[in-house]
């Protein structure tokens, strides 16, 4: 057999069920390679060796008994304090809902995937972790804010990882590591114990190399059956502006091609209000995120951060009530427009993962920070609060995945599974089977944040 | 904060000037699930 990890989720857990593969064996070679290949990414950044080996013996005959799995610094475990990303704890040691479903279902823990500092990034450059690297090159990012989570699966580290996404940060670090990644629909993951569970744009998800992996970790997840449909004859629904325009070339290419590889029958739209709901994304995000920081927080923050804190604190009331009636306007709209399509579709990102060293990326409109032009084409998601989900399409001339995203009404995530597993099919699942070139000589760990702790090791509370 | 500005600045500025005087926000709103049809949509 190759390297059990080199194994779907779903094979994983069928071969740890027919005795195939032994369940303690899988997991000290899951540890053993997080050892030898996360060394140039920093994507599991705590390990659990002792936590999850009482998880496995624990382990109940669920459906992923024994299959190893990591989840982004933004949940509580028994003996793990979430800290987002930053210096500080955000939240003690507990029981997350999510950490229930995953022992309820016989998984395995092992350990804490790297977050953007606060999850307030799309590029996890910035951490108190450090920044984490991409699977496809590690001097380029893995994204944010669940860039841990989206690395670690791209690079065969683990299968499974969970993911939490306020305005994009499954989504996006999905689509630039090449793997699959949902936003379900708002509330359908239960958030207790997620540290960010107080915001109404902010929903939890599964990371996995493909549509079949995800749709079953989803289901773990979510804890309702997620039924397989028939994605091959649907309506897309494709909204011109603002979502395809701007984009790196190559990219809107691959979306458009794989559209056609679909088959699908493309209804174009549009939605009024469109034109600000970047701006809104940045307002619901801000003004829900901003209270629960304190002022010295805000004083010893990363410096990109602590400014644009500062520049946020300055909106008035009047933007706060013009962007609640955008989301207002959207949620119609795209209610509306669900009439006339099953799908919307629209790149995940507009250009590929940026340098670490610079995340800027190049637009036809010139270059430009990241993070804008991701939230652009992703915060609509959170706004509305349907499911949306990051496929692979393609692999841009620089070596990088691109990723198409698929959004449908609210609670139609298996439509959306379906949908994706279409598309893999149509492609010959070129996409979500392609795999880094793990040998490649210029894989460098990436650079540590400067004056920021970082700390690798842990020690259990329990 | 002038970098934060140069950013995001225009885009809030429109925001702000955008005439939305048409638009009720949804006093029921739930992100969980489509809009309520119980409270119009405003004057549009």
């Amino acid at each position: 057999m190759s390297h059990p990890q080199d194994l779907s989720l779903r094979n994983q857990a069928a071969a740890v069920a027919s005795g195939e593969l032994d369940a303690a064996e899988l997991l000290d070679a899951t540890f053993a390679r997080i050892e030898e290949r996360d060394g140039a990414l920093n994507s599991v950044v705590v390990r659990f060796p002792d936590e999850a080996r009482r998880m496995l013996a624990d382990a109940p005959r669920g459906p992923l008994h024994g299959v190893p799995v990591v989840v982004k610094d933004m949940f509580r475990l028994p003996w793990y304090a979430p800290r987002d990303g930053a210096p500080a704890d955000a939240a003690p040691p507990g029981e997350s809902a999510v950490y229930r479903r995953l022992r309820d279902a016989g998984a395995v823990i092992v350990g804490i995937a790297q977050c953007h500092y606060w999850g307030a990034g799309t590029t996890g450059h910035v951490s108190a972790w450090g920044p984490c690297g991409n699977p496809w090159n590690p001097a380029h990012c893995a994204g944010g804010s669940s860039g841990g989570s989206a690395a670690a699966v791209g690079a065969r580290l683990v299968a499974a990882a969970v993911g939490t996404d306020g305005g994009g940060s499954v989504r996006l670090p999905s689509a630039y590591c090449g793997v699959t990644g949902m936003k379900v629909t708002f509330g359908a993951i239960e958030v207790d114990g997620y540290t960010h569970g107080y915001s109404d744009m902010g929903a939890i998800g599964p990371i996995c190399r493909d549509a079949a992996d995800a749709r079953v970790f989803g289901e773990v997840l979510s804890g309702r059956a997620l039924t397989r449909g028939d994605g091959r004859r649907l309506r897309v629904g494709v909204v011109r502006d603002p979502w395809w325009t701007n984009l790196d070339p190559e990219i809107e290419r691959a979306c458009d091609d794989a559209l056609d590889a679909a088959g699908w029958e493309r209804v174009e739209l549009s939605l009024g209000g469109a034109e600000h709901q970047q701006a809104a994304a940045l307002v619901c995000l801000t003004i829900q995120s901003l209270p629960m920081l304190t002022a010295d927080e805000i004083a010893e923050a990363e410096p990109v951060l602590r400014a644009l804190a500062k520049f946020e604190l300055l909106m008035t009331p009047v933007i706060v009530h013009q962007a609640a009636r955008v989301r207002s306007l959207l949620r119609r709209e795209v209610a509306r427009a669900f009439a006339d399509c099953d799908v919307l579709a629209w790149p995940t990102v507009p250009a590929p993962a940026p340098p670490i060293e610079n995340p800027t990326v190049e637009l036809p409109s010139g270059r430009a920070p990241a993070d804008p032009g991701n939230l652009r084409q992703t915060g609509f998601g959170n706004l509305t609060g349907i499911p949306g989900i990051s496929v692979p399409v393609g692999l841009h001339s620089s070596g990088l995945p691109m990723g198409l995203q698929l959004q449908a009404p609210w609670s139609e995530e298996a439509r959306l599974f379906d949908a994706a597993e279409h598309l893999e099919e149509a492609t010959g699942r070129e996409f979500v089977d392609a795999e880094p070139d793990y040998a490649r000589p210029e894989a460098e760990p990436p650079h540590q944040n400067a004056g920021l702790e970082a700390p690798r090791s842990y020690t259990s509370r329990s | 904060m002038r970098v934060a500005d140069g950013v995001y600045g225009p885009q809030l500025r429109a925001l702000v000037a955008a005439d939305l005087r048409a638009v009720w926000t949804e006093p029921d709103m739930d992100p969980s699930r489509a809009p309520s049809a119980r409270f119009p949509a405003g004057s549009e």
